[in-house]
């Protein structure tokens, strides 16, 4: 009787294990299924995350490189391959993302392009009236398109030196330019000059230099053709100068400039150069052999007053497609469409 | 008179030990049953909605033109690729209008997911709820049905909700009482953005 009770005791103890390892088993198998969701949501979001990141890093004038894993939240991302037409518009992109032994892959096409740029129609397009334009010593505005060095010219594309809003303006600026304002023509009329306006937002979130606060700045470098810059000066309406740069300023990139400012000693700076505000008054240089090499934009609520100044050797304000196309293609500037991604 | 005692004292005992035992393990059943309800209705819809998001990732892949077709709260059909350079297929998904009553769920309703290269496959899988949402590129909703071609070309993203309950009730319990999983997310099909 007691061995048959043992027995029985013993069975139903297996039986319950039994059912108690089944519990567990399921238990088990569900977790492991939602882990596994998991798993396979991460290594798609590090693949994604590998594309942005390749972008990110066009943006910042660079290329993004291929086969280097980045540790990331726990997974690991890379950028498996990476090809680009012969025009740099199309690019096609591979990622991978792997989390615990989840891997996922995203192929994409791209089309890349420059977001809205302002046409720039002169030397020194201006877009207010009354202008008051002076240039002083040897300053030099030229219209014929110049390389990017602006020494060489392209040999075609040229354009008028300056463009006003009025036939007043024009004959203002013909007259106090003289021989010193060159292009074809010399001076125009050009009443489609673009309003920069809509662009300056743009240019002030992406802005890599600002300057909001009054003083005088020196010796300042605002990239390079390799790495062109934006920069943004934010002089407010004070008409003692609040923002002065002296000794040697240089750049290359979109240079925007709100308000006031005064540009001292050696201006070297290649790309697009805006001037907006309130009757605005911009100085340009000084002493020494102030250079603009691309486009200036001049835009004023009520005129603008703009004064060109080399008492050195001769100071330059040169149109260039070459530089303009520099600024244009700011890797901050260009925007992405799909044209294919497969995941 | 004492061994009669012991026999019976032993045997009411091994009883109530029996009594006992069932009991447990009638507990210990219900509670695996409902492990594997569970576990079940947690694995599909991991499955569903691994592949909703397979297909759904895919609208407008390789298709030049239109891509998606009939847009409704529980019915999509888009074209598009389902391989990497494959060809363009026709896909449909759509939640059937009457229940599934191969269930003892009055609820759910089958999942009919529809593809050129594969044909129509009814899925069982205990779905009572299979809500669709379009939105378009500033995240406005767009109201269902979506008819016309500019109507259907402005949609950017779709909302998925998915309820997921089990075929039977939950065991010794309310026999309205189901094991319920809900899954939603909004998917952005990166293809529909693309130019025309």
């Amino acid at each position: 009787m007691g061995r048959t009770a043992l027995f029985l005791v013993l069975g139903l103890g297996a039986a319950m294990g039994f059912i108690g390892f089944q519990m567990y088993r399921s238990g088990e198998i569900a977790a492991d299924t939602q882990y596994a969701y998991l798993k396979y949501t991460n290594a798609r979001n590090l693949a994604r995350t590998a594309i942005h990141v390749a972008l990110r890093t066009y943006d910042r004038g660079q290329t993004p490189s291929t086969g280097v894993y980045t540790d990331f939240g726990g997974g690991k991302f890379r950028l498996d391959s990476l090809r680009m037409s012969s025009d740099g518009d199309t690019l096609w992109l591979v990622s991978k993302g792997a989390y615990v032994e989840s891997t996922y892959t995203v192929r994409v096409t791209l089309f890349r392009t420059t977001k809205p740029f302002p046409t720039v129609g002169a030397a020194i397009g201006i877009r207010a009236k009354p202008v008051n334009f002076t240039l002083a010593g040897h300053a030099e505005v030229d219209g014929k398109n110049y390389k990017l060095d602006g020494a060489t010219l392209a040999g075609s594309g040229d354009l008028p030196g300056v463009t006003t809003m009025t036939n007043t303006d024009s004959a203002t600026v013909a007259s106090t330019g003289g021989t010193y304002v060159k292009g074809v023509p010399p001076v125009k009329v050009d009443t489609t000059t673009v309003d920069p306006l809509a662009f300056l937002e743009i240019y002030k979130e992406n802005a890599d230099f600002r300057y909001d606060v009054k003083g005088t700045y020196s010796g300042t470098t605002w990239g390079d053709t390799a790495h062109p810059a934006i920069v943004y000066c934010n002089a407010g309406d004070d008409t003692s100068f609040s923002i002065k740069f002296t000794g040697k300023v240089e750049g290359c990139g979109v240079l925007v400039v709100r308000g006031n400012v005064q540009f001292n000693g050696n201006l070297d700076f290649k790309g697009l150069v805006i001037v907006d505000g309130f009757n605005t008054v911009v100085d340009f240089g000084a002493a020494g052999t102030p250079a603009i090499v691309g486009g200036i934009i001049v835009a004023g609520n009520a005129g603008a007053s703009v004064t060109l100044k080399g008492t050195g050797a001769n100071a330059k304000a040169r149109y260039s497609s070459e530089a303009l196309a520099k600024a244009r293609n700011i890797g901050k500037l260009r925007y992405y469409t799909i044209l294919d991604w497969y995941e | 008179m004492s061994a009669m005692f012991d026999v019976v004292a032993s045997s009411i005992l091994f009883g109530i030990l029996i009594l006992a035992v069932a009991r447990v393990q009638g507990n210990l059943n219900s509670t695996m049953y409902q492990n594997t309800y569970n576990m079940t209705t947690q694995t599909t819809a991991v499955e569903i909605a691994r592949q909703v998001e397979h297909d759904f990732t895919k609208i407008g892949y390789r298709v030049t033109g239109q891509k998606i077709f009939t847009a409704d709260s529980t019915e999509i059909r888009f074209s598009g690729a389902l391989s990497y350079g494959g060809p363009i297929e026709s896909v449909r998904h759509f939640w059937s209008d009457s229940p599934d009553t191969t269930t003892m769920n009055p609820l759910d309703h089958r999942l009919i997911r529809a593809t050129t290269s594969g044909g129509a496959i009814s899925q069982r899988l205990g779905i009572t709820v299979f809500r669709l949402s379009y939105f378009d590129t500033l995240n406005h909703q767009i109201p269902t049905p979506v008819t016309g071609l500019a109507a259907l070309s402005a949609i950017r993203s779709i909302k998925v909700q998915i309820r997921f309950e089990s075929f039977e009730p939950i065991p010794e319990a309310d026999t309205s009482l189901y094991f319920a999983v809900n899954w939603e997310k909004i998917i952005y099909p990166r293809n529909l953005g693309k130019p025309k």
